[in-house]
């Protein structure tokens, strides 16, 4: 009966363990691996042409049409620097949904569904100044991976929402 | 069940602010003609209608400040009382000040709701005609009598739909008076199958014992007179009343029903969103086009008559639904014989104002972005434009000093001017000052009409003193931002000891527009038809380069500057040859310039969207549109380009 009563302990955690589990959207950037919340993630997309926006930065690769609504693109690969070129045979775009904010991220290959305890993530790795980060909210392992959980509010308020802190300098300017 | 009133705030506020409208347009008519019974009767409605609303809602220093208004036009209705033209003022004073109070209610914040002078004119009125608000007890009113009156009311059946309710009146009535035999009709209420339980199938009789007189009664049934038919009977007459007592419901039975339903309101998202789905229809319908081939469709008749009749209701339908969103100038118009008045009376200047094309339809949403431009040019134009009526004399000029406001339809959009007979730009005074601020160079030439654009430059000011209307030197490019934001372009018609006419000339929307399709590079944009003066492709003697800085275009003997579009859009890190490409003339800040773009594509009307919702806004455009075959296609904003254009110059020009 020990022994029984063991067991249901321990299933009750593993139980619990699963309702704690969050489900993440992983997909590869380049030999690099990163996440983004399921529940973010509103649809993908194969890779379709991109209307280039004047004078934006590079990594904003431009704005798609979304069933009428006009979406910008982002390529994170451009924004952290990896040097490498996706295949668009494989290349999708997920379009994720942030505070209303509706913006496409380009992911070298349809993503897979992993689920994720919170015993699991560990907090970014500091490499101090060297490298930015602030992107990055939490790391995890899958697979002999190390995947990188975006944090898709700070990267979008800084990527998209630029206008305001330009607003604000004209204002005070 | 409670009901939550913050939901009803937004109507209220909106209605409220008609209401101050009307109040403010009916008191300056009055001002010129204070016995005009209509608008005297407007004018009571109007506040009538804020201090109901406002006392339902719970607001009560909006209700209760609006009651003393009340109480001064009641006697003026009744003809106790005339008002003075410095009546009007205080009257005028007090209907901003309820305007700041309902500001406040907007803003949640409490402000002070007494005004000692509209309480003076109150108190100077007196109480012996004050009027009959559920506020004020029947007992205060002129005795003439107890009556007893026989009454009905029939409400019609979407009298609870529209947010009525029967109870409000039987509690009012018996604040005037005692109710007895109180029958309830319900003969027409239909089997429980057949009932809709929103409507109102009910109606009542019973008798009323009243001291009050007939126009208490009539308050009473002010607000619902439209959506309930009332009939009263007087049973044992006081011997002042008179033998019927006409309410307003019945003397109004004559109307046409059709005014019933005249307006409705309704969210302008709703309407943004229709709006949205037919320019998506517009497009879907370019792809099947597309998709069947034009060759397919030209070869099978049926199928071309078939999709004739689609493209004709299609374009009847997108014009219907942009219908929606127009609204009459005088909307915008209106609010200036207040600020024409006061503004004069500030200035001590006899001032008339001219309205015309008042009827002239324009989108809704450009209207409200308008408002401010067109109020600062018609405040510099009482201030600086008109003389003071010592110095007209002294010009031996006759005619009254006059603003003019006019609009009028023109061929893809319309145009406003704000014209004075005044005293005229002096070109050489605009030229010393620009050059004092450092905005011209002293040698530089300047045509008469470049000069006075400069009024427009940010910083720019001729007034030698600071007023508390204008010569601040903020202004004018701030109205040239405005309009630039609307697509539109602002330019200066003057003449010396003459007047000056500003005129504006708009798209009327902002939600579509009509665009000329040109190919860069890769791409496509699209180029606002307004904008656009002639397109070209010029002889290679015909363009010379400028320092190597830029090229011109010799067009009619007059050099066209040239911005490569491929360059400022970041396609081309060199501008290629004008001879290989074409050359778009546009006008952009009341200047010509020339686009080099590599093909035209053809004209189209496009459906306006903004990149601003899940991006940001983006120098140099004005919004996005999906072309045909769903691809995304910027929209030029021309003079942000331009100016983008010639920023950069500049900047490369110091480095």
């Amino acid at each position: 009966m020990r022994h029984l009563g063991e067991f249901s302990h321990a299933r009750r955690a593993e139980a619990h363990e699963e309702r704690l589990e969050t489900q993440y959207l992983s997909f590869p950037l380049g030999s690099e691996r990163f996440a983004v919340e399921i529940l973010r993630v509103q649809e993908i997309r194969p890779l379709c042409a991109i209307m280039p926006i004047p004078n934006a930065p590079v990594h904003i690769r431009g704005v798609i049409n979304l069933r009428g609504i006009i979406v910008p693109v982002i390529d994170l690969r451009l924004r952290f620097g990896l040097m490498t070129n996706a295949d668009p045979r494989f290349a999708i775009i997920l379009v994720v949904n942030v505070q209303d904010k509706i913006c496409g991220i380009i992911a070298d290959a349809v993503p897979k569904v992993l689920a994720v305890s919170p015993s699991e993530l560990a907090p970014a790795p500091d490499f101090g100044q060297r490298v930015d980060l602030s992107f990055v909210s939490g790391v995890f392992h899958r697979a002999q991976e190390l995947v990188l959980l975006l944090d898709l509010d700070h990267l979008l308020s800084v990527e998209l929402g630029r206008v305001c802190n330009d607003e604000i300098d004209l204002v005070a300017g | 069940m409670t009901i939550d009133l913050s939901v009803f705030q937004a109507a209220f506020l909106e209605e409220a602010r008609e209401h101050l409208a009307t109040l403010e347009r009916g008191l300056l008519a009055l001002e010129r003609n204070s016995s005009d019974e209509d608008t005297i009767h407007q004018v009571f409605r109007a506040a009538h209608s804020i201090k109901g609303a406002a006392g339902t809602l719970g607001f009560a220093g909006i209700a209760g400040f609006t009651h003393q208004l009340e109480s001064v036009l009641d006697s003026v209705r009744e003809c106790t009382f005339v008002l003075e033209k410095s009546d009007i003022s205080t009257l005028l004073e007090a209907t901003d000040q309820l305007r700041n109070l309902v500001d406040a209610v907007e803003d949640n914040r409490s402000i002070d709701s007494s005004s000692p002078k509209l309480a003076a004119l109150v108190e100077r009125i007196g109480s012996s005609s004050s009027p009959r608000g559920p506020q004020t007890p029947a007992n205060e009113t002129q005795m003439i009598g107890s009556r007893r009156l026989q009454l009905e009311i029939h409400p019609k059946r979407n009298f609870f739909a529209i947010g009525l309710d029967p109870i409000l009146l039987f509690r009012d009535l018996e604040a005037l008076g005692t109710l007895s035999d109180v029958t309830c009709d319900v003969t027409s209420i239909p089997r429980l199958s057949e009932l809709e339980p929103t409507d109102c199938n009910i109606s009542w009789k019973f008798r009323l014992e009243t001291t009050a007189a007939d126009q208490e009664l009539q308050d009473v049934f002010l607000f619902v007179a439209d959506d309930c038919e009332v009939r009263t009977t007087a049973i044992e007459l006081a011997p002042s009343s008179p033998n019927s007592l006409e309410l307003p419901a019945v003397a109004r039975k004559g109307r046409p029903a059709a005014i019933e339903s005249a307006t409705l309101r309704v969210s302008s998202e709703k309407v943004d969103s229709l709006i949205d789905l037919v320019g998506e229809l517009v497009i879907a319908q370019s792809v099947v086009l597309q998709l069947l081939g034009e060759q397919a469709v030209k070869r099978t008749p049926v199928m071309r008559d078939a999709i004739m009749s689609m493209k004709r209701n299609m374009q009847e339908l997108q014009g219907r639904i942009m219908g929606i969103r127009m609204v009459p100038v005088a909307t915008l118009f209106g609010r200036f014989s207040r600020i024409v008045r006061d503004t004069a009376t500030l200035l001590n200047k006899s001032v008339t104002l001219e309205i015309e094309g008042q009827d002239t339809e324009i989108d809704k949403a450009v209207v409200e972005r308008l408002a401010d431009p067109i109020t600062h040019l018609v405040r510099n134009a009482l201030d600086h434009g008109l003389e003071t009526d010592r110095e007209r004399n002294v010009a031996g000029k006759l005619e009254p000093a006059t603003i003019r406001l006019f609009a009028e339809h023109v061929a893809g959009g319309i145009v406003i001017e704000v014209s004075d007979n005044g005293r005229g730009l002096d070109a050489t005074r605009i030229r010393e000052k620009a050059e004092q601020q450092g905005l011209v160079r002293p040698g530089d030439s300047l045509t008469d009409e470049q000069v006075n654009a400069l009024i427009f430059e940010p910083g720019f000011s001729t007034a030698s003193e600071v007023s508390s209307l204008s010569g601040r030197g903020v202004g004018m490019d701030v109205v040239r931002s405005c309009v630039d934001a609307l697509n539109g372009t602002i330019t200066i018609g003057t003449k010396r000891g003459e007047g000056t006419t500003i005129r504006i000339r708009l798209p009327v929307t902002l939600a579509i527009l009509d665009g000329l399709l040109l190919r860069v590079g890769l791409f496509t944009y699209v180029v606002p038809l307004l904008a656009v003066t002639e397109a070209f492709r010029p002889e290679p003697n015909a363009v010379c380069s400028v320092t190597g800085a830029g090229f011109v275009a010799l067009l009619r003997d007059q050099a066209l500057p040239l911005v490569d579009l491929g360059v400022q859009l970041h396609l081309a890190d060199t501008p290629k040859n004008p001879c290989e490409a074409l050359v778009v003339m546009v006008e952009a800040d009341g200047r010509q310039v020339g686009l080099v773009v590599d093909a035209l594509l053809g004209q189209s009307q496009v459906v306006v969207k903004s990149i601003e919702t899940h991006y940001r806004r983006v120098d140099g455009v004005l919004g996005a549109t999906i072309l045909g075959d769903g691809q995304v296609a910027f929209i030029i904003d021309v003079a942000g380009l331009v100016r983008l254009a010639w920023s950069r110059s500049g900047a490369t020009e110091a480095a």
